[in-house]
């Protein structure tokens, strides 16, 4: 099986004031509250299946529960680094989330691919398409904050 | 978090100490500049133990993360939440790709995942596996009536 790798953005920012980098820890003391706000601070533009909920055990930057019924986008810690990673990180979950929907409607080409014995084919196309959106969303609507 | 903000001033302490050592201030003095000496000393020992020490927080975490995930959780960076190991011993017993699709539903998976079953088991394309299941599917039939 092919490793599953995901670049992940672990260096956190740099603040010019101690204002700025107070603000900043605001968001790993109440990370639950911190993405309601960066989900609402998209204004819509992103539509999500699920809503996306913080979950302290998580190793990795983020989870999907594809389970029919039980779907849910989970946020891990290193996810929170920053405001770019949260935003690839929740639409990689996304993806996962829309793949399985589609290929549950046996849409052909979702359906190869959370079929593929190799995992890291699905992993691969949700990063991608993860990063390409995150470009498109900072061209139209300027680079987040982090 | 607080491994983060830990990570940052502890590298930053070592540079600061690194650069400590350079200025001319401490140079011209002897006693100042031993002193910069034992705590580089100090923090490289230091370093040493709090690098084991995150390696095992770090598995700790891992496997806090892995008893706590849902069923049908699909975690970044691992493969999908999917288990065939009894799919595996009836291929092993010469079980066809039809007569595992067939157990899988029996099992009460799911198309997709039946489709993940016989790819994975059997190295299918999708045309392949999907083939594999109208077969099973009309054999089914044919039984049934």
């Amino acid at each position: 099986m092919a490793n599953i790798l995901r670049d992940v953005e672990i260096a956190p920012p740099t603040f010019d004031t101690l204002e700025e980098a107070l603000a900043y820890a605001e968001r790993f003391r109440q990370p639950e509250v911190f993405i309601k706000e960066f989900v609402n601070s998209l204004g819509g533009r992103v539509r999500f299946s699920a809503e996306l909920r913080y979950d302290d055990w998580l190793s990795a930057a983020g989870s999907a529960v594809i389970s029919t019924g039980r779907e849910a986008i989970k946020i891990g810690a290193s996810a929170l680094i920053r405001d770019s990673e949260l935003f690839k990180t929740a639409i990689h979950e996304e993806m996962h989330l829309r793949l399985m929907k589609k290929a549950a409607e046996d849409r052909r080409f979702a359906l190869d691919l959370v079929t593929d014995p190799d995992p890291s084919v699905e992993e691969h196309y949700v990063e991608t398409v993860a990063i390409r959106y995150l470009r498109m969303y900072e061209r139209a609507f300027g680079r987040l904050k982090h | 978090m607080h491994d983060t903000l830990l990570s940052v001033s502890y590298e930053s302490l070592g540079k600061i100490l690194a650069q400590l050592q350079d200025a001319p201030e401490i140079k011209a003095s002897q006693t100042l500049a031993e002193r910069v000496r034992n705590a580089i000393s100090f923090h490289q020992q230091i370093s040493v133990e709090v690098e084991a020490m995150r390696q095992q927080q770090r598995l700790v975490k891992q496997k806090l993360s892995e008893v706590t995930r849902e069923p049908g959780e699909r975690i970044c960076n691992q493969a999908p939440p999917y288990n065939f190991g009894k799919y595996e011993e009836m291929r092993e017993s010469g079980a066809t790709p039809q007569q595992i699709y067939l157990a899988t539903r029996a099992d009460g998976l799911g198309r997709v995942e039946s489709i993940a079953a016989l790819r994975q088991l059997f190295q299918l394309s999708l045309p392949e596996a999907q083939d594999a299941i109208s077969q099973a599917e009309a054999q089914f039939r044919q039984q049934a009536a």
